[in-house]
């Protein structure tokens, strides 16, 4: 029963996710977890395709890390709705 | 497309982390605690205002086009017959600083333009002042909350859902209340990238001071005309020049090759000379053209206004730069070195020389040769036999 809680909110992750990402990998052929994978680098580039979108992915995903210190305590204060 | 793909990894990182990701490494301004600010909204036909800086009498009031040219004569003495004490030379108006709007998204601002444009008094002065200032990106005057939230920072939601102010308020945790998140908003976003040009408000002024009331914008002259299309243009590019300076918008638009990184070339061809230098670069995408202006920075920080006189893509589809430095290029280059190629910042000369001095520019003469008779028939002749029928 347990089981089919999280399948049903991995579901409703997923689906959000896909809402989310909507038109940006139009034409890319790479769905909305393998691009979230892939730029987390928790996967490596496997087609063409992934090849090409993997090290844009990337570099945005990565860019907040080196903003500055003001941001990272904004960013705190919205931890509310991340709890 | 590639920059497409940087900004959805930043969407991501939202996503996973469930906070909003700074598209900018100043994507948040503090506001100048003096200047004052109003909140607006509109409610029920209604004006609802309350000032959040600047000013102590911090009180919600409802009501209309009235209620606004009250709450600036309490606020501040100067504002109480501005008409009756204006000075020829236009201090008067300087010192008569006008608050800074802070406004959900534009819908609401033109629901307050609405509601104020056929007021004769203060009120119909300001709406004006704020629908002319909402028009210069990242120029002080008006905060649009929505608009400005999703240049400056990244969430993971749909798109149509970016456009509502309370999607942006749940993501950077403002106040329920309302106007109390609006002040929460020009407490992040209250600082503006490009200086107020005071000239537009002090001519406005003028107008109001000479009659005692406000008739209106009135058709512009075409003087006016010219100056509103060059302060436009100035605000568009300054803010371009402010975006693009950011290390973010940096990294994101070498994805899209307006900001080149490469590395020094000896593979210089023809040309010769201290000044000249070659750039190659293995980035996908390149949006410099021949003689375009450029700034070269090198790791060090050193940097160099330059003109790229040549762009070439090679076999293995690098691109190579020929640039002219102003200075001597053995001062801070060596085969080798990384450098940064960067739009230069627009200068004065530069946009006067870009926008309007262009308009009246001699246009180039395109040489018409005379094409004898067997060679259009041959032309004619060869289309035929390619199933094209010729044009009369």
């Amino acid at each position: 029963m347990a089981s089919k809680h999280v399948v049903a909110a991995e579901r409703s992750l997923m689906t959000e996710l896909e809402a989310v990402v909507a038109d940006a990998l139009v034409g890319t052929g790479i769905d909305p977890a393998r691009a979230l994978a892939l730029a987390a680098g928790r996967a490596e580039p496997e087609t063409r395709a992934e090849q090409l979108a993997a090290a844009p992915l990337r570099e945005g995903y990565s860019a907040p890390d080196g903003a500055s210190r003001s941001l990272i305590e904004l960013a705190e204060v919205s931890e509310g709705r991340a709890a | 497309m590639s920059a497409q793909l940087f900004d959805l990894g930043l969407v991501l990182r939202a996503y996973e982390e469930r906070r909003p990701q700074p598209r900018f490494s100043a994507a948040s301004q503090q506001p100048e605690p003096e200047l004052p600010a109003l909140a607006v909204e509109v409610q029920r036909g209604q004006l609802s205002m309350k000032w959040i800086s600047g000013v102590s009498d911090t009180r919600l009031r409802r009501g209309g086009p009235g209620l606004l040219a009250r709450m600036l004569s309490e606020a501040h003495e100067d504002w109480s017959e501005p008409a009756a004490r204006d000075e020829d030379d236009g201090a008067f108006a300087d010192r008569l600083c006008p608050p800074i709007l802070v406004v959900s998204d534009r819908t609401m601002l033109r629901r307050i333009e609405h509601i104020c444009k056929r007021d004769r008094g203060l009120a119909g002065l300001l709406s004006h002042w704020w629908a002319t200032q909402a028009e210069l990106p990242g120029r002080g005057g008006v905060l649009v909350v929505v608009p400005t939230a999703k240049e400056r920072f990244a969430i993971a939601e749909p798109p149509e859902r970016r456009d509502s102010f309370d999607t942006w308020a749940e993501w950077l945790g403002f106040s329920p209340d309302r106007m109390q998140a609006l002040a929460d908003a020009y407490s992040v976003f209250g600082g503006f990238a490009v200086p107020t040009n005071w000239y537009r408000w002090r001519r406005m002024h003028a107008r109001y001071a000479a009659s005692g009331c406000w008739e209106g914008g009135g058709a512009p002259s075409n003087g006016n005309k010219v100056a509103e299309f060059y302060d436009r243009e100035k605000a568009a590019e300054s803010a371009e020049y402010e975006r693009i300076s950011d290390p973010i918008q940096a990294a994101r638009a070498r994805w899209e090759g307006r900001v080149i990184v490469g590395t020094v070339d000896s593979d210089l061809g023809p040309r010769s000379g201290r000044s000249f230098l070659a750039v190659r670069s293995t980035q996908p995408m390149c949006r410099f053209r021949s003689r375009s202006d450029g700034q070269l920075w090198t790791r060090d920080g050193q940097t160099s206004p330059v003109i790229i006189e040549q762009v070439t893509v090679k076999p293995d589809g690098s691109y190579l730069l020929f640039v002219s430095a102003a200075e001597n290029r053995s001062r801070f280059l060596r085969e080798g070195s990384e450098v940064e190629i960067r739009p230069r910042a627009p200068g004065n000369f530069q946009q006067m020389g870009g926008l309007i001095a262009k308009v009246n520019a001699p246009r180039p003469r395109v040489p018409r040769r005379t094409v004898p008779l067997d060679v259009l028939l041959a032309g004619g002749s060869g289309a035929a036999r390619q199933g094209v029928t010729p044009s009369a």
